[in-house]
């Protein structure tokens, strides 16, 4: 984990320091005794710029040099990213019901490995299911998109 | 004084267990344990949405459907909590953490039993607080000002850092970095909108709810894919008395429900402070105290009967502002009193006078909410349990959908998403490298009231610091951090005294 440790205190350091420089440009207020909207961000900044400090000197000389962080499955975790990053970009342009229901498939599928009876089934259950809750019984307007304009012309759209 | 208490509460029962009163109890709490259940859509969410339809409704009754579903939302947090580590509430955030581990070693059924019993417990003890200390405590949180919750913030925050796995500089990072997330938006004194890189949808900060289900939710399932340890390893629970806690289990969390039970009515007095602190104090309490606090952590049932005990208890205590003072403790309670000036009533130190049956009935009817949550909860286990029998990616597909919809159902914005999808992978990253993340998201709820407080008493003071030392109880409250926070290393020179005198 040893890697892994100190390249995770050198990203903190450089946030802590980004941070400090995004706070100058708020009035700090030290020198009118009346506090700013920059004092806590400065504050905080040179805090985590100093625990970071402390996070590397102490990774450095005690962490163990073990498996690192990243040792795994990292192709199923990218492709697990990129099938939710595809459900979150989509779910405006598709509508909710498109975009669940291809998330869904594609994870059980070509992720989870599922044969594909199984994993259409689960994936329009799951729609279904989550449709049914938050948009009609809970009221929240879930994006409509693509997926209601073919619902309406098959004459299945309801709800507005 | 006793027994006047006594003599106007059994007046109010007679107005709770009226068939009307009843039912809207039952209406009450089970629409809050099914918002409890439901990330993304809290109490406060429920409450606002029912109060338009309570006009004509006789305040009473009002107020009981709508205090139901507070504290039925408490009781409905810890269930996904417990099975899917997506807390509901930002009160339920401790007790996904031991739950969960609990449900990972087949033992949700008796998890979710203790956590409805140590509710129950806790719920009806906090309204006997409320029946007989509610004018003596109203008093005692008057004398909180700016300092004394800077304080008492600065004491929870060194409470969950140190505690949560006992790496304090771990804990402080993540800490600081709840705080630094706080400070996006618009500054809480000024308006002036800070850290928002142009982005209109950061100008209100960044909610907690949308980084607690990215830190725990998602990031769980994204380690799961990874190590693929976990694949299929829920299913075995044996017979159905397994699903019920043991007397083991019960005699475990007895203590820790009592403790919790204090914190949880006394930190739900102060304003502002409410049910999450108090679960987080409760949680950093009993691991000070366990005899075994490095399997904090991994699945301990204290850790599971204290934060919900504390967060039920909450509730209660946040009812002695809103009744005796009229000032609200939490979010929901200030929706709560926006109901009660609808209905023409002004809460205060009049009402108890005033209105007596109103208030007698609105409390009796707490006792009979809390047996109805757990008549309703108990027999449900073996259902929610069956949550876990299905195979891992069904799961992920469910937790990952259900995240995305809860924070989506948040603010109906799409931005959230995003922000939850970058906290997944950060949240993923901090766990991998043994980073507490409870502390961030405490200090991420309670941020922007901590900076608030800090700056008022800034201003009061004159710019000097000295003014959080010059009060007694924020002084004490400063000293209980101190010692919190070098508490590992106090305790690791007792260790080490005793090793030498040994040898």
């Amino acid at each position: 984990m040893r890697r892994g440790e100190i390249v995770c205190g050198i990203l903190m350091m450089g946030f802590a320091v980004f941070y400090i420089y995004l706070s100058w440009e708020f009035p700090i207020g030290f020198v009118k005794r009346v506090p700013g909207s920059g004092m806590l961000p400065f504050i905080l900044g040179i805090t985590l710029l100093l625990l970071s400090v402390l996070y590397l000197l102490r990774s450095w000389k005690k962490a163990p040099k073990g498996e690192e962080f990243w040792a795994g499955d990292i192709k199923s975790l990218v492709i697990c990213l990129v099938f939710y990053l595809g459900f979150i970009v989509s779910i405006r342009g598709l509508g909710f019901i498109l975009s669940s229901f291809f998330f869904g498939l594609m994870t059980l599928r070509f992720l989870f490995k599922m044969k594909w009876p199984t994993s259409i089934f689960c994936s329009a259950a799951f729609t279904l299911i989550l449709q049914v809750s938050f948009y009609n019984l809970l009221g929240v307007p879930l994006p409509k998109g693509l997926s209601w304009k073919i619902l309406s012309a098959l004459g299945l759209g309801y709800g507005g | 004084m006793l027994f006047e208490a006594c003599h106007s509460l059994l007046q109010g029962f007679s107005v709770a267990l009226s068939l009307k009163n009843l039912c809207y109890c039952f209406i009450g709490v089970t629409v809050g344990n099914i918002v409890g259940v439901l990330p993304g859509f809290g109490p406060v969410s429920a409450v606002a949405i029912l109060i338009p339809l309570m006009y004509g409704v006789e305040p009473v009754s009002a107020i009981i459907l709508l205090a139901g579903i507070y504290y039925g939302a408490m009781y409905g947090g810890s269930i996904t909590s417990i099975l899917l580590k997506i807390p509901g509430e930002s009160s339920s955030v401790m007790t996904a953490i031991d739950g969960y581990e609990l449900a990972l070693k087949g033992r949700a059924g008796p998890a979710l039993g203790i956590s409805a019993i140590a509710s129950f417990v806790a719920g009806t003890l906090s309204v006997i607080f409320l029946t007989f200390f509610a004018p003596l405590l109203a008093s005692f949180a008057l004398s909180f000002g700016a300092p004394e919750y800077f304080s008492l913030m600065v004491m929870g925050f060194a409470a969950v850092a140190v505690l949560s796995t006992g790496d304090a500089l771990k804990g402080g990072i993540s800490a600081v970095l709840g705080i630094i997330l706080a400070t996006v938006g618009s500054d809480v004194i000024t308006g002036i909108p800070r850290f928002h890189f142009g982005s209109i949808y950061l100008l209100d900060g960044i909610d907690f709810l949308v980084v607690a289900i990215g830190v725990f939710a998602i990031a769980e399932v994204l380690d799961n894919v990874v190590t693929k340890s976990k694949f299929g390893q829920r299913l075995s629970y044996g017979k159905w008395t397994n699903l019920l806690p043991s007397l083991n289990d019960l005699k475990v969390s007895f203590w820790p429900t009592i403790r919790a039970t204090f914190i949880g009515f006394t930190t739900g007095v102060l304003p502002g402070a409410g049910a999450t602190i108090a679960s987080f104090i409760s949680y950093a309490t009993e691991k000070r105290v366990s005899k075994y606090p490095e399997k904090f952590g991994t699945g301990v049932m204290e850790a599971v009967a204290g934060p919900e005990a504390a967060n039920n208890a909450a509730t209660g205590g946040a009812m002695v502002p809103l009744l005796t003072l009229g000032i609200p403790g939490s979010n929901v309670t200030a929706v709560m009193l926006g109901a009660l000036m609808m209905l023409g009533l002004q809460p205060g130190p009049l009402l108890f006078k005033e209105h007596p049956t109103f208030v007698w009935g609105f409390i009796a009817s707490m006792y009979v909410g809390n047996v109805m949550l757990l008549i309703l909860n108990i027999p449900l286990i073996g259902v929610f349990v069956q949550v876990l029998r299905l195979s891992f990616p069904i799961i992920a597909i469910l937790v990952l959908e259900i995240s995305l919809v809860g924070v989506y159902a948040f603010n109906n914005n799409i931005f959230d998403l995003y922000i939850m999808f970058v906290f997944g992978i950060i949240g993923f990253l901090l766990k991998k490298l043994d980073f507490p993340l409870a502390p961030m998201i405490l200090a991420l709820v309670l941020g922007r009231m901590f900076e608030e407080h800090c700056r008022r008493s800034l201003i009061i003071s004159d710019g000097s610091f000295t003014i959080f030392l010059t009060r007694p109880i924020s002084l004490t409250l400063l000293v209980v951090a101190v010692l919190v926070m070098f508490y590992p290393m106090i305790l690791d020179f007792i260790r080490q005294h005793r090793k030498g005198k040994d040898k």
